[in-house]
């Protein structure tokens, strides 16, 4: 408590990966780097899937990745902010356009899978320096999806 | 996954066809869904907005995400010296490209998992040959 307002502290972090991205003049980090930053929010992701913690995070990006420190490779994961519970969801509308997964833009029930399809976007974007998919609306960014995999209408097929 | 979203969710971005076998088949709308409370200007304005090329959705994801990875790369790595790409080795490059692929499947049935992510050649081989 500090004058009456309950105050949280954290811990001071360096760049994140949308700044670092920028310092590269959007050139892209080596598959390397792009390894070490997996690993680590892969792990973060595994712990928050565990059937005991069992958390979405929701706005997984570039810009809520932080790096620890300006000259090295190790990072966490910021804002969870919109993040919930698998089993108590609280919006529909969750996650950057960029990295929104299929089944929160059909309005679908969604889980910790989420996140694993925001990571995916964000390691191409590393990579290339480019967003993966970058719709400038909801129907723009399904465009740009489909444009590159077919396989959202082969799995309605296979469905019927 | 399409047959469980609502309709007002799925006819925003695809339409139904019925073939003659009978069977429904969804393709991805070309052009945006105009609701119908707007104005007809608007309605014709929303008409120009055709893409310049056809969507096609892609017979081959690997292949076109690889496309897309490998385009973007170039576009932007004009101006940047080069450096990490030499240590970037094809096999390498696939194993990246593969998991990406499966951290996009479109059902989050099929996504991969973080545990089995963690145990992807991308992440549990790669470190080695960046050793040399």
């Amino acid at each position: 408590m500090y004058r009456n307002h309950q105050c949280l502290v954290f811990e001071m972090l360096s760049l994140n990966l949308y700044e670092l991205l920028k310092n590269t003049q959007f050139g892209g980090v080596s598959l390397n780097l792009i390894r070490k930053f997996a690993k680590q929010v892969l792990r973060a992701l595994s712990f928050l899937a565990r059937r005991d913690v069992d958390i979405i995070h929701c706005d997984l990006k570039p810009e809520n990745i932080l790096l620890k420190h300006p000259k090295k490779s190790g990072v966490k994961v910021i804002d969870f902010g919109s993040s919930c519970r698998s089993n108590k969801r609280m919006y529909s509308y969750i996650q950057s356009r960029f990295y929104r997964s299929p089944e929160v833009m059909l309005g679908l029930p969604y889980s910790t899978a989420i996140d694993m399809w925001s990571l995916g976007c964000i390691l191409a974007e590393m990579h290339t320096g480019e967003p993966l998919f970058s719709g400038s609306d909801q129907f723009d960014q399904m465009q740009k999806i489909v444009r590159v995999s077919h396989e959202i209408l082969a799995f309605v097929i296979v469905f019927q | 996954m399409l047959d469980q979203a609502t309709d007002q969710n799925r006819l925003q971005f695809f339409e139904k066809k019925i073939l003659s076998s009978g069977l429904e088949d969804w393709t991805i709308r070309q052009v945006r869904t105009v609701s119908s409370s707007s104005s007809k200007s608007s309605q014709q304005q929303q008409q120009q907005q055709q893409p310049k090329s056809p969507i096609i959705p892609s017979a081959d994801p690997v292949a076109s995400l690889t496309n897309v990875i490998a385009t973007e790369r170039g576009k932007t790595n004009k101006n940047f010296p080069a450096g990490g790409e030499a240590r970037n080795t094809a096999a390498n490059y696939e194993r990246f490209i593969d998991l990406v692929h499966q951290m996009l499947a479109y059902d989050p049935r099929a996504r991969i998992t973080p545990s089995e992510a963690l145990n992807h050649p991308f992440i549990t081989d790669g470190g080695d040959l960046s050793k040399r």
